[in-house]
């Protein structure tokens, strides 16, 4: 879809003032939906924030390009949140297959307006989350499948989680404590997994959600 | 929650900072750069002390332990500027955003310097914000007031606007407190307080 005439003119100005905003729909229906920075801006009847009170601030998104896919795009972006229990609402299993939404969009500095339309840069839906905490960082760092990656998805509904697995396999616990278990269908010619070389995801470390890299491991370990 | 820093004995000097996230395009080619702005531009203020006897060091310094886990408020410092008080100051209206806030309660023709500071506080949260260009009040004591940054948070009607000590909220950066101590003095260094959003 073609930028709108308003974000051309804002993106073609000498200072463009720009944001990107998240939202990610978790059951409930929660929404969440925040901003990179200090602020409130509302767009397509949905107000979002720089602070959500329950689930904090927006950390990082990982950087997106745009090229032909060979494999599926996908996103991560990381939130701080300010509590455990936000933490472990982040982190529910449930939350698999929840939508979210990324968009990049303007302000006018003079009227704190948005400008019209923001672009919607990536939609897709929730696949993993694992928590990150280091000496500096505590947050949830979201993985998220696009939603191209539904075409593929010959049984629709079915999770990597353990709930999900037990729901079928009662008592077959092969599934506990893994947070990791990314759905990645085949697309195109290159096999899920190898980043960098397609589709919307570059090479990707913590620094890049998370604004510094870990610190070294402890002495000794 | 937050605390107010002594203020007593008086800071060396001061040092202010504008902190944007703000980054310049600029094509190694020679081509035309262009700013990207982004939303939470925020003052900063570093806060330099003298070496002073222990006894009057004792409140800094047990305040710059405090604040490793609080923010902190300070009176933003204009001295030999005089900030008479020119009416009761309040919001003009909900939902207002961007630059300019107006404003009413204001004495009829009084000119607001450019320059000058004011805060609000909003959700507990204090706000720090300076006058961009001058403004003067109408016959009715009503005002839109340029400024800088843009708001970062919207004020509700008849918020109070503090022109007269207006003050900056943060925390101070860095989770270390440190200071030097030695014979009967200390000397309590330089921290900075940024606003936090």
């Amino acid at each position: 879809m073609a930028l709108s005439a308003g974000m051309v003119t804002a993106l073609a100005a000498q200072e463009a003032l720009v944001f990107v905003a998240v939202e990610i729909v978790l059951p409930g229906p929660v929404n969440i939906r925040l901003l990179d920075g200090p602020g409130s801006l509302t767009f397509s009847s949905k107000t979002f924030t720089g602070r959500d009170a329950t689930y904090g601030v927006l950390a990082g998104v990982e950087a997106l390009r745009e090229e032909i896919g060979l494999e599926a795009p996908r996103l991560r972006l990381g939130v701080n949140p300010p509590s455990s229990s936000a933490v472990s609402t982040l982190m529910a299993e449930a939350n698999q297959g929840s939508a979210i939404s990324l968009w990049l969009g303007c302000v006018t500095r003079s009227t704190g307006a948005v400008v019209a339309s923001p672009e919607l840069l990536f939609t897709g839906f929730y696949d993993t989350a694992k928590t990150v905490a280091y000496q500096n960082i505590l947050g949830v760092e979201i993985d998220v499948a696009s939603d191209w990656e539904r075409m593929f998805t010959a049984e629709e509904g079915a999770r990597l989680n353990t709930s999900w697995h037990q729901s079928i396999y009662a008592g077959e616990l092969g599934l506990d404590f893994v947070i990791d278990s990314l759905a990645e269908p085949f697309w195109g010619s290159k096999e899920p997994g190898e980043t960098g070389t397609a589709g919307a995801v570059v090479p990707f470390g913590v620094g890049e959600i998370w604004g510094a890299p870990p610190p070294p491991p402890p002495m000794g370990a | 929650m937050s605390f107010a820093l002594p203020t007593t004995p008086k800071a060396r000097h001061h040092t202010w900072e504008y902190v944007t996230k703000a980054v310049d395009t600029d094509p190694p080619l020679g081509g035309a750069s262009q700013r990207l702005s982004r939303l939470g531009d925020r003052f900063a203020i570093t806060i330099h002390l003298m070496t002073m006897d222990y006894e009057c060091a004792m409140a800094w310094l047990a305040d710059r332990v405090k604040a490793t886990v609080e923010t902190v408020t300070y009176p933003v410092p204009q001295r030999g500027f005089d900030p008479t008080s020119p009416g009761t100051i309040l919001v003009n209206g909900a939902s207002q955003a961007g630059t300019t806030l107006n404003a009413d309660g204001v004495t009829p023709g009084y000119v607001f310097r450019k320059g000058r500071f004011f805060s609000f506080t909003m959700n507990g949260r204090i706000y720090l914000h300076m006058m961009s260009a001058e403004a003067t009040a109408n016959g009715s004591g009503q005002v839109a007031l340029p400024i800088m940054p843009m708001l970062r948070v919207s004020p509700s009607d008849n918020l109070a606007l503090n022109f007269t000590a207006p003050r900056i909220e943060g925390f101070i950066e860095g989770t270390v407190a440190q200071w030097e101590a030695e014979f009967d003095w200390a000397r309590g260094g330089s921290f900075t307080i940024k606003e936090a959003e």
